[in-house]
């Protein structure tokens, strides 16, 4: 299954980016094969809907799982839609995190954080 | 006064000529724009005059607690929503590609809609390819409405989490403009900055008065309001509160924009004392009834 892990670089290596919406990218790994692709969400910048659009990007590219920071109240409600978990994670690289979900240490979402604004 | 006030309403209250629309703005929030808009309502009342006042600070309305009003009449606000019809939509994702507030957001096997997100555009329902999007609404907040004698309140009060503020400030001053012709003065009190919601409020005034402090943010504050109601072409002038006599910095500023400062109020703890009470600064003394009977004539004359 198709693993989202937001980040602040485009290698395993990178850091994850704690925020959701607001991203630079996502890194997707494929949990089966660890094949790992570039996800670039472009609303990093958006004065509107960030968590809405990053969240609508990350579905349409058939993410079954998300790995973030936080997850804001808009973005939270379309992945609860979908049916896709949010994992969050402290920090680390995106190899760190990953491994992490793994070993099924992160806690999934269960709330949302709080409105961000731009 | 700057030529481009020439071609504007001249005398107040005289045949033919539009009754003062005086909206009280500022960029600064806290220099005292809704004192300075009560003071200047209670001192028209005084001499009889019929008064109109519109608190446009949908965002955080603040006038009443100065008026010890009773219950209002209250209306609600309602603004476009869209509202899918399941059956005929497509899942095509036109909507949510159209709105640039992404107040849509196509999943799979529905269409969500996120009620805060939307500016009520009704866009999605044009861009729509079959028809799957229909018209419903959202209440985004109240107008109040209060009447004592010859002095009437309007105030809009935007509920929380809603972002319309504009159009509920249209609203607003669509309501208020229905019964201005039985007032001789209409006094608008805006929300502070320099965004949307301000420009709504002032938006149909014929006459601008920006209320400011002699510190550097309320400089600051008060050339960014004045640029941004450069091209509205309104008479605009400036009131210094809370003066502690060295008001250079403006002074210079208004000179440069041509912008007449018509009042400049001392730092003053009576002023202080009264507000702690609820009370406006023309309460705070006879000094300050005499100042407030100097603006209102001005403000009552040509600009």
């Amino acid at each position: 299954m198709l693993i989202a892990i937001s980040a602040r670089g485009d290698t395993l290596d990178a850091t994850m980016d704690p925020r959701l919406g607001r991203a630079e990218r996502f890194i997707l790994i494929e949990s089966d094969t660890e094949k790992t692709s570039i996800l670039e969400t472009a609303a990093t910048q958006a004065t509107h809907g960030a968590g809405i659009q990053t969240a609508q990007a990350l579905l349409k590219a058939g993410a079954k799982a998300v790995i973030s920071g936080d997850c804001g109240p808009k973005a939270f409600q379309v992945f609860q839609a979908a049916g896709v978990p949010v994992y969050a994670a402290t920090g680390g690289t995106v190899r760190d995190v990953f491994a992490a979900w793994r070993r099924n240490e992160l806690p999934v979402i269960g709330q949302p954080g709080a409105a961000k604004h731009a | 006064m700057n030529s481009m006030n020439d071609t504007t309403s001249g005398k107040a209250g005289g045949f033919g000529r539009p009754a003062p629309r005086i909206a009280v703005a500022s960029g600064k929030g806290g220099t005292g724009k809704t004192s300075v808009a009560v003071s200047l309502a209670r001192a028209a009342l005084r001499i009889g005059r019929r008064v109109q006042l519109v608190d446009a600070d949908v965002e955080g309305p603040n006038a009443h607690h100065f008026l010890g009003l009773g219950e209002p009449e209250t209306f609600p606000v309602e603004a476009m929503l869209p509202r899918i019809d399941p059956a005929r939509c497509t899942l095509c994702g036109e909507c949510a590609a159209f709105c640039i507030y992404q107040a849509l957001a196509v999943l799979g096997d529905r269409v969500m809609v996120f009620p805060d997100m939307c500016h009520g555009c009704e866009g999605c329902r044009v861009v729509c390819p079959v028809q799957a999007i229909e018209n419903g609404s959202q209440e985004i907040g109240r107008i109040m409405h209060w009447q004592v004698d010859d002095f009437e309140v309007w105030q809009g009060r935007l509920h929380v989490g809603q972002v319309l503020s504009p159009t509920l400030i249209r609203e607003l001053h669509r309501r208020a403009r229905e019964s201005a012709a039985g007032y001789d003065l209409t006094i608008v009190d805006s929300p502070p900055g320099t965004s949307c919601p301000m420009m709504a409020a002032v938006r149909g005034a014929n006459r601008l008065v920006l209320v400011t402090e002699p510190t550097p943010f309320g400089l600051h504050d008060l050339e960014l309001a004045m640029a941004a109601v450069r091209r509205m072409k309104l008479p605009v002038e400036v009131i210094v509160n809370r003066s502690i006599g060295d008001d250079a910095a403006i002074d210079d500023l208004c000179r440069a924009r041509a912008v007449p400062v018509i009042a400049r109020f001392p730092e003053d703890r009576t002023v202080a004392a009264a507000y702690a009470e609820g009370r406006p600064m023309i309460e705070a003394g006879a000094e300050w009834a005499k100042q407030y009977d100097d603006l209102r004539r001005h403000l009552e004359g040509p600009c």
